[in-house]
């Protein structure tokens, strides 16, 4: 089976996207910018004024049950120097309990902070623990705080199953932790960064880590998911195995087994199956060259930005641009050298719309703001 | 060798006949030459007394011929907890280095498998108090090693109370050209630890403490247990069930239980005392006595657990039967909240922290099994409220005042680079 990506593949995939090319442009909602050059004091009032710009939170989350992906992607053992997590490839505790506080203000019924961590079935306490941060703190920001590990069942019965609209590209539908279902309104908190496969991890690429490695993990079973997850999510990078037969399989086997061209298409079909109600990212501090201190090259960086929006396509069009991009910009172009660009995909499955024209920025403005990753 | 003076054995390559290579020893703390049976070692053995070098004999039935008496170099596993003599010392212990077989190497949570027998001198200190423990193990064959491998071999075992009979790889037996800085190496890690000779006394801070008579059946799974608890940074207390006086529960905040046969009444009234005082007591479904009302469920569903007084009770549903599985669910059952230490990008490290009984002062030994400065900065957390660390390392002239972050679970101290082993002791 050949990894690469034939002609054949190529014009396959744009006659799909063609033929669910939205009769109207994808959808373009507002998004919202705010500095703010630490996690002290200054947080809270960036925050607050970060949501206010989007006209609050309220309306969207008064008597609801809130579920937040948080992207604490990797080892909590493994830092970018001495730098703790939450200043490198982890979203910031502090932005995390800002969030929550904010949100139970605004009267969210429930808030689940959710992460399906790296190959354990641990609680996410416990997780957040071996980083030297504070869960208690989280739990007591708002009331109605609970934690899941959506990597396993849990005490759950069975998952739940997330098919894409219009089919997908790689796989026509998702087994997920029913906690994703369970919720009004989902929100994507990520961190502002590049990616090694993606080109970017915003708002969207957060999402990869809502599957379960009891299914999508390298040591799933064959036929059915496993009681516990077991090794890293690699068959979606490189398309080695396919999920437990219980579970849906890739559409077309023989499709392209490459990172560049696999993860961005699951990444759009999971945000598909699993729209994003809210989408926050954290730029304040941050790192550059890859997601995660495993990558070779990172290094720290301090943007000192805040982005958030209810289109999460829209918001990570103006964080790409804010570290220097063009979210225009497509396979061979930076930070896209080696994948396709995953908003495209999304544009074109009429998620929302990257071109920044279109978008509303609240806030400083782009050329203002910019904190160019590769300077 | 004066009285009094501790011994650091070497053993004598069987090659070497020649008295000339003794000066090779010149400036090194070894005072003690193992010699190989037989009269060709004679010339070697009056120039190594004229030089003030204690010798004594590794016999060919694997005894030590000492002047006080014979005592045998026994296999780790069969270590005699009954052994009476000044010195224990065991073959088969491995060689300290990251494993050479480990398929985890590198990415987001990689972290590399690590031989050490650290777990093995805390059991020979706490089974056979007061003894001098030795350890006897080769080089590994077929490799040429860096003056550093040396280093950590000797440092691994000294950390935790032990010393090694350092030997010497093929290699340097062939070329006593390369004996220089392998001794200079070693000595520096011998003296940097006999400076330091005091932090032997402290116990060690532990949450977690493994009670068992570390004998018969229960040997294999009690000792690994201890070994992979020390792969996830947990720091234990080895507890031995024959001397219930002995125990020392003070600040633990559990108690692993794992032999197969439950404890007489009185000393499981003891651990349920422990319990009633906030302890956690983790054992085997053999345990008997189970008061209490059910708790939550465990993680996993592999323990039915019963609250009692204010602890907790975690009774394995199963036997155990894989020590990774029950270090794991002991950690998880205590939670990470009691860690006493945090490594980060320390996968390679292995620590041992001391707490002198006031409590005011405490060290961590680290020792760096990659023998290279590591790729990653490395950052010690300690769940304690200490205001000052000092950093100390056999290569460095004096010790350094290193700078503490205040964390949520009491301080972070960003490491500097050390290649082999290392100190950071605390002031409260």
């Amino acid at each position: 089976m050949s990894s690469a990506i034939t002609r054949r593949h190529a014009l396959a995939a744009l006659a799909v996207a063609a033929a669910r090319l939205p009769q109207r442009p994808a959808p373009a909602a507002p998004v919202s910018v705010v500095r703010c050059r630490s996690y002290d004091a200054e947080l809270r009032p960036a925050m607050e004024r970060l949501f206010d710009q989007l006209g609050g939170l309220s309306r969207l989350v008064k008597g609801k049950v809130v579920a937040i992906k948080l992207n604490l992607t990797g080892s909590p053992t493994y830092r970018l120097g001495h730098r703790p997590l939450g200043t490198a490839q982890w979203v910031h505790q502090n932005v995390i309990g800002v969030t929550v506080a904010l949100l139970g203000r605004a009267g969210a019924k429930k808030i689940r902070l959710l992460e399906s961590p790296w190959s354990t079935a641990e609680p996410l306490e416990e997780y957040m623990l071996a980083a030297n941060w504070d869960p208690q703190a989280l739990a007591t920001a708002a009331s109605g705080v609970e934690f899941e590990n959506t990597n396993w069942l849990g005490r759950r019965k069975a998952y739940a199953r997330f098919p894409v609209p219009g089919g997908g590209f790689i796989y026509p539908s998702y087994d997920l932790s029913p906690a994703y279902r369970e919720c009004d309104v989902f929100v994507s908190l990520a961190k502002l960064k590049e990616h090694a496969t993606a080109g970017v991890t915003l708002s969207l690429k957060n999402c990869f880590g809502i599957t379960p490695c009891t299914i999508y993990g390298d040591g799933a079973p064959d036929d059915e998911p496993g009681q516990f997850p077991r090794g890293g999510r690699t068959m979606f990078h490189d398309g080695h195995r396919q999920p437990p037969k219980s579970c849906p399989q890739e559409i077309d086997p023989r499709s392209p087994r490459d990172g560049g061209y696999r993860v961005p298409r699951i990444v759009v079909e999971l945000a598909a199956a699993r729209p994003i109600d809210l989408a926050i990212i954290d730029g304040i501090e941050s790192m550059a060259g890859g997601e995660g201190p495993w990558v070779r090259g990172t290094r720290p960086i301090s943007p000192g930005l805040l982005v958030a929006g209810l289109n999460p396509v829209c918001t990570d069009a103006v964080a790409t641009a804010l570290m220097g991009f063009d979210p225009l910009a497509d396979r061979g172009t930076p930070p896209f050298e080696r994948c396709d660009n995953t908003m495209r995909l999304a544009e074109e499955l009429g998620i929302g719309t990257r071109d920044l024209t279109r978008i509303e920025v609240r806030g400083p403005s782009i050329a203002e703001a910019v904190c160019r990753f590769r300077a | 060798m004066g009285p009094g003076q501790e011994l650091v054995p070497i053993r004598w390559p069987a090659g070497w006949r020649d008295p000339a290579l003794l000066a090779e020893l010149e400036n090194s703390p070894i005072n003690l030459l193992l010699l190989p049976p037989g009269p060709e070692f004679g010339p070697v053995r009056s120039q190594a007394q004229r030089r003030g070098l204690a010798c004594w004999e590794i016999t060919s039935a694997g005894e030590i011929s000492a002047p006080q008496g014979r005592f045998r170099i026994v296999p780790r596993a069969e270590l005699d907890w009954n052994a009476t003599g000044p010195i224990v010392a065991a073959r088969d212990c491995v060689w300290p280095a990251i494993a050479t077989e480990s398929t985890a190497s590198a990415g987001p949570t990689g972290v590399p498998w690590v031989d050490s027998n650290g777990w093995l001198a805390q059991l020979v200190r706490t089974m056979l108090p007061g003894r001098e423990f030795w350890l006897f193990f080769e080089p590994p064959a077929n490799t040429v090693l860096r003056p550093e491998g040396y280093a950590l071999a000797v440092a691994d075992a000294e950390a935790f109370g032990a010393r090694w009979a350092i030997a010497f790889d093929e290699s340097v037996q062939r070329q006593p050209q390369r004996v220089a800085p392998v001794l200079q190496a070693v000595s520096r890690v011998i003296r940097f630890f006999q400076l330091q000779r005091h932090w032997r006394q402290w116990p060690a801070c532990a949450a977690v403490g493994v009670l068992s008579d570390y004998c018969g059946e229960h040997r294999h799974m009690a000792e690994e247990i201890l070994n992979l608890l020390a792969r996830r940074h947990l720091p234990y207390r080895v507890l031995d069930k024959r001397q219930p006086g002995s125990w020392n529960l003070g600040n633990l905040k559990a108690v692993i239980y794992p032999d197969s046969l439950p404890p007489d009444q009185g000393r499981a009234q003891r651990l349920l005392d422990f319990v009633q005082r906030g302890g956690l007591l983790i054992a085997g479904p053999q345990w008997r006595l189970r008061p209490g009302r059910p708790g939550p469920q465990d993680v996993y569903g592999r323990f039915d657990v019963l609250l009692h007084g204010k602890g907790r009770l975690a009774i394995a549903r199963e036997p155990f039967s894989d020590p990774y599985l029950v270090a794991l669910d002991a950690h998880l059952l205590l939670g990470r909240r009691h860690d006493p230490i945090r490594l980060w990008n320390g996968g390679s490290f292995n620590a041992h922290y001391l707490v002198r009984p006031d409590g005011k002062r405490a060290v961590v030994q680290l020792l760096n099994y990659a023998t290279r400065r590591p790729a990653h900065a490395v950052t010690l957390g300690i769940n304690g409220a200490f205001r000052r660390a000092i950093f100390w390392e056999p290569e460095a002239e004096g010790p350094r005042t290193l700078e503490t972050l205040p964390a949520p679970h009491g301080i972070e101290i960003p490491l500097p680079e050390f290649p082999v082993c290392a100190a950071v002791e605390l002031e409260a």
